[in-house]
């Protein structure tokens, strides 16, 4: 039962590895400002917004090699 | 490209070759790859086997679902995994910050954009491929196998030393070769990361190419070559072994 306990934190530590950095890409997304703190200073849809008024982007998202549409 | 390797201005010429050869700056990108390259694949490659077996001791449809994450993590390589390191690991990132709280120097001096950061960065793609890879190899060693050892009185260690691993070695030493070439074409993330402050073969092409200073085609075709010789002889090395290992058993 120990050794059982123990391959699983093995196992949860390395999952960790795998998905922090993919959490804290998601985090950044929504932060207003996280430059000198440790967690992102407050939390905000603006870079979404942004994101998806900015034609150059939602141009390259739907791009479509047979012709714009 | 490899025609572009034995040209120049004047035609044909192994000039490219010989200034790969005698460029000092050159083999050390290569020493830096290959090391680079063995170090990560050799930790991912050791890391996955315990992790695929703490993994099959899961119900399947856990593992179903832990397959998915890794098919997900694969996939998040290049710039956007630079960028998640900067992120948690940079100058101001979380983990940097939280041990300086802490007054943990030893973590909070550690740069990211170094070969430290780098090898962290390496051995981020290769853990979810090298477990891609080896978990059908694990799947391959049967229950009754272990059932039918155990009844002739063998240990579990014996088990693994006798049956499990070379059973298993072919498929490791494969896999160790696919690590192996994955670290060795990657570019984005160590460019990303360093720019090009560390010295890799990668990125000595694609400086060769976007001509930092002026562009050089032909010598970063011929570096391009003595890389994938570098692959294919990694390979072959991999697959001699494993017909050596096969006649033993």
């Amino acid at each position: 039962m120990k050794k059982r306990g123990f391959a699983d934190l093995f196992f949860l530590l390395l999952a960790l590895y795998l998905v922090l950095p993919v959490v804290a890409t998601m985090l950044y997304a929504f932060a207003t400002k996280w430059n000198k703190t440790i967690l992102p200073e407050g939390l905000t849809f603006k870079w979404l917004a942004t994101l998806f008024q900015d034609a150059e982007h939602l141009g390259a998202l739907f791009y479509c090699p047979l012709g714009q549409f | 490209m490899l025609i572009t390797s034995f040209q120049n201005s004047d035609g044909f010429t192994l000039a490219q070759y010989q200034s790969v050869l005698t460029n000092g700056y050159i083999l050390q990108g290569f020493k830096n790859s290959i090391t680079l390259s063995v170090i990560s694949a050799v930790i991912a490659l050791i890391v996955t086997l315990f992790a695929v077996y703490a993994m099959m001791r899961f119900s399947p449809s856990m593992r179903e679902k832990i397959l998915i994450l890794t098919n997900l993590t694969s996939n998040f390589s290049g710039i956007p995994l630079a960028f998640a390191f900067i992120v948690l690991l940079g100058n101001s990132g979380l983990f940097t910050l939280l041990f300086d709280k802490w007054g943990i120097d030893t973590f909070s001096s550690f740069s990211l954009y170094s070969w430290g950061g780098l090898l962290l960065i390496y051995i981020y793609f290769q853990l979810p491929l090298a477990l891609m890879l080896l978990y059908p190899i694990y799947d391959g060693i049967q229950q009754q196998w272990k059932e039918a050892a155990a009844l002739l009185g063998a240990s579990t260690w014996q088990f693994w030393q006798k049956i499990g691993i070379p059973v298993m070695l072919p498929g490791i030493v494969g896999t160790f070769s696919v690590l192996f070439a994955n670290a060795m074409g990657a570019y984005a993330s160590a460019y990303a990361l360093t720019s090009s402050n560390y010295n890799l073969v990668a990125i000595r092409i694609g400086s060769l190419i976007k001509g930092d200073i002026f562009a050089q085609p032909e010598l970063a075709s011929a570096i391009a070559v003595l890389l994938a010789v570098t692959m294919v002889t990694a390979m072959l090395l991999s697959e001699w072994s494993i017909s050596k290992t096969r006649r033993k058993l």
